[in-house]
């Protein structure tokens, strides 16, 4: 029966219908029940589950190519399946079908509730779209198509504030119009746009701006700095099923997806050349940016979307380094944070709807209300702190151990990242277990629905997480060996013990430092008054200096048009007239001056037409 | 036999409109209906060209006049595809016309106007002689004088008049440049010049007119202004009719007709470069809802000229199909300007807000056509963007695109700007409704046809392809 299914799934065009058309269905179907609690649950593990056989069976099925008819110029309908795809689709295949399941039970009777389900469905079609195109064109149509369906979400119910979603559109926007023109530019230089027939494009000249623009692009759909800033805010306006889902989820998959392939196959990419250097860089500042503001944040849902930006960075660390065990690295690193981050984001739901905030200091003590997403919250936090046991550690491993080859500093830099990663988690993880009694005994907690499915989601991601510590062989040789084709050997415990130390030393002493600081007057977190009202006034997010810039532009151009509308509307009419008063007292009725004035006129006039004619 | 299909296109919407105001003295629906069915007819014209052009065997029809002079029509890839373009969405914007017309004088003219402007738009589209195309491209500006000076306030008939100097004069200079390009070939049929080698001087004079009728800069002045007019006259000089006009000579004559220097191919992407920079720049700044609309256009028909002179069948497919996104969103924008308007009595949008609750199908149809223009999937603007931008980077010149690419950043940010300040945020206009039903069906299938075009770009991309046959 399940080589029937792969048959089926592989056959024809069946694959392309089943992870793009019928996805789209489902939204739809899902819309038209949003009513009833019961069918809105049944139909979105049904087809949450499908999605995620239909990519298992593809997973199994191999290499499949396909050319649709209906092709236009320049956008060829061409689709292909291979390894790394496949095992992208299994990884946005069962992260969906949590996060389906978790959306239908978070969102159901709230306002948006069934147009929220379709743009989540419209968005996994858009995502397995990318990843099966096998032209960039085409993937760049499923790619920015995610753009109406994430601003479509984050403008409901905020009609009246619609400051994120415009922030996400402009951002989004612009990082996906720089990856069309580096689309444009590899297809240009490569004289084809089919995936599979680009390989190993030389990274110089006008290849060397593509690479750059397709990665900044990729960058940008994953929240990477400096396209990240709508994502914080999106964390205090939207729902956490959202945050888990865009961001945490969708976004990222895609992004690290596209920039694996642009290392590995589309461009030729030499491990400890400009590029790498570049890509290490990148990676690094957004670690360590995207740590140090998780550390200094207030609210939970704000911190764990700066945590989401800084583990992008790490993971794409992984990727600079261009070394089997750093991409190996980046495809686990990916799937352990897309799980752990679309925890915490659960996690921060329930506590939201539990306490009615998410703020840190308001929360203190939320243990005793909630273990299990206490508990929850602490194996996801250990895991991206790479704690051994836990499947982060291996990814972390994996990427430090690339970054040791590729060079000191990076492995220094990287372990300043996760120093300051799990000193934010230790700040949130003393206020979760630890006792105020200025809050104790308020009653700010209320009942919520929605709590069995938030529980049940959040409790599956954190058995997910010890799994994969435990059996992180499986992952690293077998899933991810087997689907991009990249072995390290690393696997298993044998290999980890040094690692394990380093990072039980470095929690240990994050540890100190917290309980240290936290008997000092102020704490690490706090920052100068000047600096903090400047970074509070957001005068340092990129949208806010971009919005300056083209405030400073338009009004160049404004002033260009006026006087431009001057030349039109004053000066020139101006002129005429000055002209015809001239020509006016010129005419003083004389027959002898009306001669001179019509011959001359005359002769202009067949002075252009000789002008013409020669 | 079937040639005289074109003739009909053309005629029936041409002495169709000079019955108008005599059927409108009788009955006010029938002349509603008469109006209609001029387009109708126009557009079923279209249709009825488009298996020969499709079949690389136009339809074709010639006439000899004395003194070696002759005419002719011929309904080929490049000419169906404007037609067709122009007929649509004008249709569209005369069943827009019925709602928002109705209470103003001086209807007879207007719809003799808008059917004779269709009429001219047919006849240039069709002409195969640089005369033929010059009579219909005045007649085109004599109709766009009128329509827009429609109010007869003082204010309207400056700014008609400014359109109407700038437009001839840019037209007369051209003409300098027919004559000069008849000096040189003895001839004013294009099908006997094809292939010629024309000097610069021409090129730039011809150019005159071209940049002045498709509103680029330095010569768009006129059309931000021409905003004072009622929204579906904006409407079709934006979106279907009289900036095309210009696009469309540059296609005939420029691409599939004559040889340029090669410098041309740099000169004008560089001049619409300029032009799209500096109209992005002005539409982020105004307050005015059609004059940013206005700018938009002129930004973005800065993007039909990059397509249409860069030079290879990328960018030539590109701009064609730019044409088309173009006009049904720019239509579907103007429309939904005009609802607005029409509604508040206003058009500064700072005092506007709040409005898609209040007017949601007005609302999702501007985001439909907004989106489109901003070049976001699956809607058709983004197919047409991204063969533009190929267009250039194939051309080599990945500077220009880069700046098309800021171009195009800048034309999200004040679209997006123009939503959230009418139909976002607190409300100011708490009591007011949609537009009549007419009105905002209007907008939608604008909307929705922005969106279907996207899902099967095949379909016109096809067309879009036969016309780099034609070179």
């Amino acid at each position: 029966m399940i080589n029937a299914f792969v048959d089926f799934i592989s056959s024809d065009c069946n694959y392309i219908i089943c992870m793009t058309a019928v996805p789209v269905i489902f939204g739809f179907l899902i819309w038209l029940l949003r009513k009833n609690a019961l069918l809105i649950k049944i139909t979105a593990f049904v087809s949450a589950a499908f999605n995620l056989a239909a990519a298992l069976g593809l997973y199994a099925a191999g290499d499949i190519k396909t050319s649709l008819p209906f092709s236009a110029y320049g956008f060829e309908a061409d689709f292909r399946i291979y390894g790394l795809s496949s095992l992208f689709l299994v990884f946005t295949a069962a992260v969906f079908l949590l996060i389906a399941l978790y959306s239908a039970y978070s969102v159901f009777g709230k306002k948006y509730a069934g147009l929220y389900m379709l743009c989540l469905y419209l968005s996994l079609a858009m995502v397995n779209g990318a990843m099966i195109a096998d032209n960039l064109s085409v993937m760049l149509f499923f790619w920015e198509g995610m753009l109406c369906t994430l601003t479509g979400i984050l403008l409901m119910g905020n009609f009246e504030n619609p400051k994120t979603a415009v922030k996400a559109l402009t951002m989004c926007g612009i990082s996906d119009l720089l990856l069309m023109l580096g689309l444009v530019i590899t297809s240009v230089t490569a004289e084809t746009a089919e995936i599979s027939e680009l390989s190993g494009i030389p990274a110089e000249g006008a290849g060397a701006i593509g690479f750059a623009l397709l990665i900044l692009g990729a960058v940008g759909k994953a929240g990477g700095m400096p396209f990240h800033s709508w994502i914080p805010d999106s964390a205090s306006d939207t729902p956490a099923a959202f945050m888990a889902a865009f961001p945490g989820a969708f976004g990222k998959i895609l992004g690290v997806y596209f920039i694996t392939r642009t290392i590995t196959d589309i461009y030729a990419f030499e491990p400890g050349g400009t590029a790498g250097i570049i890509l290490m860089i990148l990676g690094l500042i957004n670690l360590i940016y995207g740590a140090s503001k998780a550390l200094g944040q207030k609210d939970m849902k704000r911190q764990f979307a700066y945590i989401s930006v800084s583990q992008f960075g790490f993971i794409l660390l992984g990727a600079g380094t261009g070394l089997s065990a750093g991409i190996s690295g980046t495809l686990s690193g990916l799937f352990m944070q897309v799980i752990s981050i679309t925890g915490l984001f659960i996690i921060s739901d329930g506590v939201g709807k539990r306490f009615g905030t998410t703020e840190i200091k308001k929360i203190t003590g939320f243990y005793k209300k909630m273990p299990a997403a206490a508990v929850c919250f602490t194996v996801f936090a250990l895991s991206i702190a790479g704690f051994p046991v836990f499947g982060g550690f291996f990814s972390n491993m994996l990427i430090l151990i690339a970054a040791t080859e590729a060079g000191m500093v990076y492995y220094i830099a990287g372990l300043a990242g996760i120093f300051l990663t799990t000193l934010a988690f230790i700040k949130t993880g003393f206020a979760i277990f630890g006792e105020n009694k200025k809050q104790r005994g308020t009653k700010e907690e209320k009942k919520y629905t929605g709590r069995t499915g938030i529980a049940a989601a959040a409790i599956i991601l954190a058995v997910t997480c010890a799994v994969s510590g435990i059996w992180n062989s499986i992952m690293t040789d077998n899933i991810i060996g087997r689907g991009a084709g990249i072995y390290t050997d690393r696997g298993g415990w044998h290999n980890a013990l040094l690692p394990a130390a380093i990072s039980m030393c470095l929690l240990a002493l994050a540890l100190w430092l917290h309980i240290y600081i936290s008997k000092k007057p102020g704490s690490l977190s706090d920052t100068s008054g000047e600096t903090k009202s400047l970074i509070e006034a957001g005068k340092f997010d990129p949208y806010n200096i971009l919005i300056a810039c083209v405030g400073f532009y338009s009004d160049i151009c404004t002033a260009v048009e006026h006087g431009v509308s001057w030349i039109y509307d004053t000066a020139v009419p101006g002129a005429v007239k000055r002209v015809g008063m001239v020509l006016h007292r010129a005419d003083n009725g004389l027959l002898s001056r009306y001669l001179i004035l019509a011959v001359c006129g005359a002769a202009g006039i067949l002075a252009v037409f000789l002008i013409v004619l020669m | 036999m079937d040639a005289w299909i074109l003739i009909a296109g053309i005629l029936i919407p041409l002495f169709g409109a000079l019955l108008l105001p005599v059927i409108g003295k009788l009955s006010v629906k029938a002349r509603n209906t008469a109006a209609l069915i001029l387009i109708a007819a126009a557009f079923a014209s279209a249709v009825c060209a488009l298996p020969g052009a499709l079949s690389g065997d136009p339809l074709s029809v010639r006439f000899e006049l004395p003194l070696g002079l002759s005419f002719g029509f011929t309904g080929d890839a490049l000419a169906v595809f404007m037609a067709m373009t122009a007929t649509f969405v004008s249709f569209i914007i005369v069943v827009y016309s019925l709602g928002y017309i109705k209470h103003y004088e001086n209807q007879n003219e207007y719809y003799m106007m808008v059917c004779l402007f269709i009429g001219a738009m047919m006849g240039l589209v069709y002409s195969t002689n640089l005369i033929a195309i010059y009579t219909f491209w005045e007649i085109s500006s004599l109709c766009c004088w009128r329509l827009i000076g429609f109010y007869r306030d003082d204010m309207s008939v400056r700014k008609a008049n400014k359109a109407f100097i700038v437009t001839v004069l840019g037209a007369l200079i051209m003409l300098i440049g027919f004559m000069g390009i008849y000096g040189q070939t003895g001839t004013f049929e294009l099908a006997a010049m094809k292939g010629a080698h024309i000097p610069s001087w021409t090129v730039v004079l011809i150019l005159f007119g071209i940049l002045s009728k498709s509103a680029t800069f330095p010569l768009h002045s006129w059309l931000p202004d021409a905003g004072v007019a009622p929204s579906p006259v904006t409407s079709l000089l934006h979106a279907a009719v009289l900036v095309k006009i210009g696009v469309y000579a540059y296609a005939r004559l420029f691409v599939i007709t004559f040889r340029t220097d090669d410098s041309f191919t740099t000169i004008v992407p560089v001049i619409a470069a300029v032009s799209a920079l500096i109209s992005a720049g002005a539409a982020f700044r105004e307050n005015d809802i059609k004059r940013v609309v206005a700018y938009s256009t002129i930004s973005q028909l800065a993007y039909i000229l990059l397509g249409l002179s860069c030079g290879n069948q990328t960018g030539l497919i590109g701009g064609l199909l730019y044409i088309l996104a173009h006009s049904v969103a720019k239509g579907g924008l103007f429309l939904c300007a005009g609802i607005v308007e029409h509604t508040l009595h206003t058009k500064d949008i700072r005092k506007m807000g709040g409005l898609a609750k209040t007017m949601p199908v007005t609302a999702v149809a501007f985001a439909m056509c907004a989106l489109s223009v901003m070049g976001i999937p699956p809607f058709s603007g983004f197919f047409a963007k991204h063969l533009v931008i190929e267009g250039i980077v194939e051309s080599g010149n990945i500077a220009l695109a880069a700046v098309f690419i800021a171009g195009a950043v800048m034309t999200v940010m004040y679209l997006t700007r123009l939503f959230i300040k009418v139909f976002l945020g607190p409300q100011t206009f708490p009591d007011v409704r949609e537009g009549t039903p007419v009105m905002t069906a209007s907008v939608l299938i604008l909307g929705i046809t922005a969106l279907l075009l996207g899902l099967f770009i095949f379909l016109p991309s096809e067309l879009a392809s036969l016309v780099w046959g034609l070179i």
